[in-house]
């Protein structure tokens, strides 16, 4: 790797460690201006990360270590699975032959840590919104490995992130197009799902019976909650960033362009997470595996038509 | 040589054991050492000249040790008096698996093969006073004879047809491994065995049948190879994908602690089964593909998967099934809806439990990750490089494990979750204390293996089968153990206002207690709901009825439809059958002479029309 692109990339993660917060302040923007008000300061989300900071912990007299160690340690899986993608369009350095594996399941290891955490409570509300929790994840997990399958095929490799880099909508063939914009769509829906935006989850909601992520984080306070907070938002940089990789064509990368595209696209994707969230209310529960096996299924049609149209592999 | 030394040591120290008669403590020390310096004295050996076998012979050793450290523990209240015969079966069990790797002839073969079922029939059987412990053991004793039969058919007759001796080979071995259908033993002899003994039937023993289709499939003696290894390939990977997709839909909504990691064994097996059925349709696709190195990828990263597998789940499975028998040692009993609170009262067993679950669930950075990222991985070379059936069947893999493994993080959180977290739900729980050291020893040992083997792996892999993925896993590794032990270290500036201790928010409720909790069952239903068309969860409902409610209940109970759809018919049938011959059985000497005359008879023309 030439030292410049290494430079490049230290810089995107060094600014995705910094600027995730605004994604939920553009929501936030987003939302407030469909609703007609101003809304709160972009910022709010570095305001409030800073007060809870300041504040004393405060732990439930029936947890263990694990309610103690969980949201830094989860924290630590986020950061390392973040390590793994192009950011910026630069192919990660940390990258290898079947990173996206790994990748994923940091993700995985770092749900399971809030889950046992919500279990350590011993609070009804915190082992509903787990169980909520651990039924749509495996459902979304489904969606991604069978995205994967696909960008497997059409691009012939496994690293994360040449496969995310060769990827995109192009204009060259209809059904190259209509593969990458199947996947698109199929991952917008995972990340919804995984980020417990609407119409998975409600983070706006007061009311403990209707949340999944808010409820396993009930019993968390202070300095805890900021990290919690700020791990949230790191996610969902994350995944933005993904699907921005992922749905860019090749052509928009290379030097500060690609850096240029790559912010834009997180923020575009923010936006249009506040448009749903404006447009949509949060869907019953049981409707969710629908919508989940939805997004296999566009998968899947989308393999069809790769391996119809495009005979596998095109490079 | 140093395995024949550690089989006579073992044999020698069972032997001895069950002579002490009722000096149990004396039968104690004799079979525990015994076990232990002789499997220890057996480790060396797999080191010094790596073969197929070893792969098998290391579970066997490595749990042979653990159990040698736990038992003593464990019988100690319960059955101690009774332990000569249990350090004799135990040997006998340990010797005899070994046998079974080393013995190249089908005849010995099958009887150390046996011996082997034999031997851990009766442990299963060991708590003689339950009655569930003596209906698993016949279980269990019924299957083992059942794949003894289909063996011995299928030894006897190596030239019949082809389709026929493969189905003889999959269902003889696969009623030890436990393929769908042929499982419903495991769910019963685990939950009714002394745990050393769950963990080294279901990491060390269960495997043992891929190692005799390996061994003993017509490789050299069959008409077509690439068909009969396609075959044998579909019928694993079909075996494999429904295993591991059923068993860990059927752990689910278990209750039994034990029951529900016996069917995480047969997950576990699935995805074995999956890694093998992928390398042998790579092999098979060698000659009809044209680029034949991108298919040897597939081959060969499914197969090294699969082993891996194998001793991975071993290790964290034997640690499991071994905490899941201090749970029932300390609190007497393994319904997980009367649990709770263990971690508090006994944190380090719980601690192991949880590192060992999220380890079989395999999140990194623990060590099932490893194989079950390279069986990944090769299904992603199938992807890629397969063509036609092959590859759709690698999508259909890549999807059911994903979704597999998300079902077992669902299953795993509820099982710590309802076992060692929040409140104890009962009295018997509520008054636990930890174990004895030494059986926390060898959960210590088995989850330290567990990590030394990635590090193992990772400086040996990479030269041995060209690929830098597991190296690189490693550094990973390492890199997220540093980056949290950082972050943890920044704990401290997190806390420097101080940590308080208050109740759990229950919306303004000041007295949450353990009725309020979200119990296991509760946990995983919106799972089992889901996947109800296949579970059948059987449901008695009273709702109150009245304008002033009276009384209320719901009673749940999930039973393995495959014992009721397929074996109990098939029972009826055979009954009905040999109720219709059963009028031969006369009483009369002279009729039955009659009947070896006429047998003798028929087998002399047809010698003769041969002849």
């Amino acid at each position: 790797m030439e030292k410049c692109e290494m430079i490049r990339f230290i810089f995107c993660y060094a600014a995705a460690l910094v600027f995730c917060p605004l994604l939920a302040g553009i929501i936030n923007k987003v939302k407030a201006f469909f609703a007609g008000r101003c809304g709160v300061s972009i910022f709010q989300l570095y305001f409030d990360i800073f007060k809870l900071l300041k504040k004393e912990r405060v732990h439930s007299a029936t947890s263990n270590w694990i309610l103690a160690i969980s949201p830094l340690a989860q924290l630590g899986f986020i950061m390392a699975a973040l390590a793994l993608l192009p950011l910026g369009l630069n192919i990660s350095p940390l990258g290898f032959s079947g990173d996206a594996v790994l990748l994923f399941y940091f993700l995985g290891m770092a749900r399971f840590l809030t889950v046992l955490a919500a279990l350590d409570t011993g609070s009804s509300f915190e082992g509903m919104g787990a169980s909520r929790e651990v039924q749509f994840s495996a459902l979304a997990e489904a969606a991604v490995f069978a995205l994967l399958a696909l960008l497997a095929i059409h691009t012939g490799t496994l690293e994360t992130g040449v496969m995310l880099q060769c990827a995109g909508i192009g204009i060259s063939a209809w059904h190259t197009a209509a593969v990458m914009v199947l996947a698109g769509l199929a991952f917008f829906v995972v990340l919804l799902c995984e980020n417990c935006r609407v119409p998975f989850d409600d983070p706006e909601t007061h009311l403990e019976l209707t949340m999944i992520h808010e409820a396993m984080v009930l019993d968390y306070g202070g300095p805890d909650l900021a990290v919690i907070f700020y791990g949230a938002a790191l996610k969902l940089w994350l995944f933005a960033s993904f699907l921005v990789a992922l749905v860019l064509p090749e052509s928009c990368f290379a030097g500060m362009v690609g850096i240029c595209c790559y912010f834009g696209g997180v923020a575009v994707t923010a936006v249009l997470i506040g448009i749903i969230e404006s447009i949509m209310a949060r869907s019953r529960f049981l409707k969710l595996p629908q919508l989940l096996t939805g997004a296999t299924v566009l998968v899947v049609l989308a393999l069809i038509i790769q391996i119809f149209f495009n005979g596998g592999v095109i490079k | 040589m140093l395995l024949y030394v550690a089989l006579m040591i073992i044999g020698v120290g069972g032997a001895l054991a069950l002579l002490c008669g009722k000096k149990h403590r004396v039968a104690t020390l004799v079979g525990a050492v015994s076990l232990f310096s002789g499997a220890a004295a057996g480790l060396p050996a797999m080191f010094m000249g790596m073969e197929f076998e070893s792969f098998f012979q290391i579970p066997v050793l490595i749990l042979g040790i653990a159990a040698a450290l736990y038992s003593p523990g464990y019988l100690a209240g319960h059955g101690s008096e009774r332990s000569n015969v249990y350090w004799f079966f135990l040997n006998l069990t340990v010797a005899s698996m070994l046998a079974v790797t080393v013995f190249e002839h089908w005849v010995p073969f099958l009887l150390a093969w046996e011996v082997m079922g034999l031997a851990s029939a009766v442990l299963v059987m060991f708590d003689r006073e339950s009655t569930a412990a003596r209906k698993a053991g016949w279980l269990y004793f019924a299957a083992c004879h059942a794949g003894a039969a289909l063996l011995i058919l299928y030894f006897m007759f190596p030239e019949c047809n082809v389709y026929l001796s493969l189905f003889l080979v999959l269902a003889g071995f696969g009623l030890k491994i436990g393929f769908p259908l042929l499982h419903i033993w495991l769910p019963e002899a685990h939950p009714a065995a002394p745990a050393p003994v769950s963990a080294l039937m279901s990491g060390a023993m269960i495997p043992l049948g891929f190692l005799g289709i390996f061994k003993f499939a017509h490789f050299d003696t069959c008409i077509c190879l690439e068909e009969y290894m396609a075959f044998l390939g579909w019928a694993l990977l079909i075996l494999g994908v429904a295993g591991a997709l059923g068993g860990i839909i059927f752990a689910l909504p278990q209750n039994n602690l034990k029951r529900l990691l016996a069917y995480s064994s047969i997950e576990n097996m699935g995805l074995i089964s999956i890694a093998f059925g992928l390398c042998f349709l790579g092999a098979a696709a060698y000659d009809i593909q044209e680029r034949v190195d991108d298919i040897s990828e597939m081959v060969l990263f499914s197969f090294v998967g699969g082993i891996i597998h194998i001793i991975n789940h071993a290790l964290l499975k034997g640690g499991l099934f071994l905490g899941a028998g201090s749970v029932l040692k300390m609190t007497h009993t393994l319904s997980m809806d009367k649990l709770g609170g263990l971690m508090r009262r006994a944190p380090q067993s719980g601690t192991l439990f949880t590192l060992n679950a999220a380890g079989l669930c395999g999140l990194p950075p623990f060590g099932g990750f490893i194989g079950e990222c390279l069986i990944y991985y090769a299904a992603f070379f199938g992807v890629m490089n397969g063509s036609g059936a092959l590859r759709s069947a690698a999508v259909a893999v890549l999807i059911v494990m994903a979704l597999t493994g998300g079902i077992a993080v669902a299953v795993y959180a509820k099982a710590i979750g309802a076992v060692f977290l929040g409140e104890p739900r009962s009295q018997q729980a509520a008054d636990a204390l930890e174990v004895k050291p030494l059986m926390l020893t060898a959960q210590y040992l088995l989850f330290g293996l567990s990590l030394l083997f990635i590090v193992i792996l990772a400086w040996t892999l990479p030269e041995d089968i060209d690929a830098p993925l597991v190296k690189n896993i490693a550094i990973l590794y390492a890199a997220v153990v540093v980056l949290i032990a950082i972050l943890l270290w920044a704990q401290r500036i997190l806390s420097r206002r101080g940590v308080r201790k208050s109740c759990t928010w229950d919306c303004g409720y000041a007295k949450p207690d353990a009725r309020m909790e979200y119990t296991g069952t509760a946990f995983t239903q919106p799972l089992s709901d889901l996947f109800d068309p296949v579970l059948k969860v059987e449901k008695k409902l009273i709702r109150p009825e009245t304008v002033f409610p009276e009384k209320a209940s719901l009673d749940e109970r999930v039973s393995d439809r495959s014992v009721k759809r397929f074996w109990q018919p098939l029972t009826e049938l055979a009954v009905m059958l040999a109720e219709k011959i059963h009028h031969l059985q006369s009483g009369n000497l002279h009729f039955y002479i009659l009947l070896i005359l006429l047998t003798l008879a028929g087998m002399l023309i047809y010698a003769m029309m041969r002849g």
